[in-house]
């Protein structure tokens, strides 16, 4: 079965699973997720 | 070195592994309970970790937990980066954010609505002219030649948008001539009550970059009839949901919703009914949020948080996970036990949510976020807007000396740095600023409602270790 595209091997360990990679920066919220909580996308599934 | 301070972790027993997540670098891993242990051990024992006594796998494990984020040189490394994460957000200049409050008009009824003065419902409240969006068009053509960004969000808000549908189309048409004249991408989006909602008015606002439409139902047909009546008590649902199918197949559907005592129960029921509905699949996002009760004695435009009744979530809360003073407030557990259990059943029905880990910082903390109010008073986020005494300026750029004070409240909004050493500093920022003012009336306190988020994290957690195996 193919991977989910969000779970990428980026270590030859197999004792580590990489959800996600915290090697690049975090992209925060960027909205109000509480009076608004608009339409734009969940920061992730 | 030892471990990050944002680090967190949560235990996978029936796998033997172990889920680790760094709020700051959004790092998220499985690991063996072995590794958990090595971790462990970077701050225990360090002497156990030293490049000598390791084996390979224990070397490479702590150069990818390193990587990852999950472990720092030291503790002034860790502030040093939650700083610059802060400073990074809040001068961001890739995006230029403008909420406008077409009108604080509305043809709905809502009891709860914090924004409504429950005599006339904003029957009289101000609408922005023609003028005034023209005015607003340029004061934005001013920030874009200022920032030069890369995009422009426009978010239409209320009262009830589309009362005032002429400046919507207005600020679209001004919007997309100023974007297009500067190579700039523009993404527009509407949160209504959808019972005005048109195929008319998506189409016209398509080419102009309509991103997605939020509309409110707030639980099945019975019970958001009762919550979001018209002003002569006729139940909105049907015509909502009718207004959703004829333009779900064009523009992104977002389904909000707000839920009290009485009429949390009946969010299932809702769930059951849009999953069945030919547009589901149209449905980008479905996320539920506690209702705002308006404290007789509160103001205008303000949320009021504290508790004023004795049904459990009457009064409460607004934000769910962010609000809510973390002893004042005796009915957090119950909100944030609802909030979780719809989280679960909306992904249980196929929806996507938000995953209640990832709330923040949210726009009020970002430098170049606007809400805009129908006479054009600007403010830090639209959950102050009503109150002019929290405005921040002015689209005609007066240099009032009371706003200027204002705005830089604003611009040192830093709540955080009353919260200690917390792993959920990155991803909270202290919670919603409306909420630490109105209920504990200063905005640079924490409201605290940490339980919500351990609880999200869990089902993060579990959602990653089972979408991980059936990976394989």
């Amino acid at each position: 079965m193919k991977r989910p595209a969000r779970f990428q091997e980026l270590t030859n360990m197999a004792t580590i699973k990489i959800v996600k990679s915290g090697k690049e920066a975090a992209k925060p919220v960027n909205y109000c997720p509480w009076v608004l909580d608009s339409g734009e996308p969940a920061p992730t599934k | 070195m030892q471990q990050s301070m944002f680090n967190l972790r949560v235990p996978l027993p029936e796998r033997g592994e172990v889920f680790l997540m760094n709020t700051l670098t959004d790092g998220q891993l499985i690991v063996s309970t072995e590794i958990a242990a090595l971790l462990d051990r970077v701050g225990d024992a360090p002497e156990s970790v030293q490049p000598e006594v390791l084996n390979i796998e224990e070397r490479e494990a702590l150069v990818a937990l390193t990587e990852h984020g999950f472990i720092v040189p030291s503790r002034a490394t860790d502030t040093e980066a939650l700083n610059k994460y802060f400073t990074d957000f809040r001068e961001d200049t890739e995006q230029l954010r403008v909420t406008v409050l077409t009108t604080l008009q509305c043809n709905f009824a809502c009891d709860y609505c914090f924004q409504g003065d429950h005599g006339d419902y904003n029957k009289h409240a101000d609408k922005m002219s023609l003028d005034d969006s023209a005015r607003l068009a340029t004061w934005i053509e001013g920030r874009l030649d200022e920032l030069h960004p890369k995009r422009l969000t426009i978010t239409f808000f209320g009262g009830e948008p589309l009362l005032n549908i002429p400046v919507i189309y207005d600020q679209a048409e001004r919007a997309k001539k100023a974007c297009d004249e500067r190579g700039i991408q523009l993404s527009l989006g509407i949160i209504t009550n959808g019972l005005l909602l048109t195929e008319e008015l998506v189409d016209r606002l398509l080419p102009y970059g309509l991103a997605y439409v939020k509309v409110t139902l707030d639980g099945d047909r019975d019970t958001h009839n009762v919550m979001r009546p018209l002003r002569g008590g006729q139940g909105t649902f049907d015509r909502i949901v009718e207004n959703i199918r004829k333009v779900a197949s064009k523009v992104r559907i977002a389904v909000g919703g707000n839920f009290d005592a009485d009429s949390v129960e009946s969010f299932p029921a809702l769930l059951d009914f849009l999953k069945e509905q030919d547009f589901a699949d149209k449905i980008v996002k479905v996320a539920f949020k506690p209702v705002i009760r308006e404290r007789s004695a509160a103001r205008k435009g303000i949320i009021p948080l504290t508790v004023v009744t004795d049904k459990p979530l009457a009064g409460t809360c607004m934000t769910a996970a962010g609000a809510g003073g973390s002893s004042i407030c005796d009915t957090c557990s119950f909100v944030d036990e609802q909030m979780s259990h719809l989280r679960e059943e909306t992904k249980k029905a196929g929806f996507t949510t938000v995953d209640g880990v990832h709330m923040g910082p949210c726009e009020i903390h970002k430098k170049h976020a606007y809400t805009v109010g129908p006479t054009g008073s600007l403010y830090a986020c639209p959950g102050f807007t009503g109150d002019k005494g929290l405005s921040t300026g002015h689209i005609d750029d007066r240099k009032d000396s009371w706003l200027m004070s204002t705005a830089e409240r604003f611009e040192h909004l830093a709540a955080w740095h009353n919260c200690g050493d917390c792993a959920f500093i990155p991803v909270c920022a202290g919670g919603c600023s409306v909420a630490s003012h109105t209920e504990l009336g200063d905005m640079n306190t924490p409201t605290c409602h940490k339980p919500a988020f351990e609880s999200a994290l869990v089902s993060l957690a579990h959602e990653a270790a089972s979408a991980f195996s059936g990976a394989h």
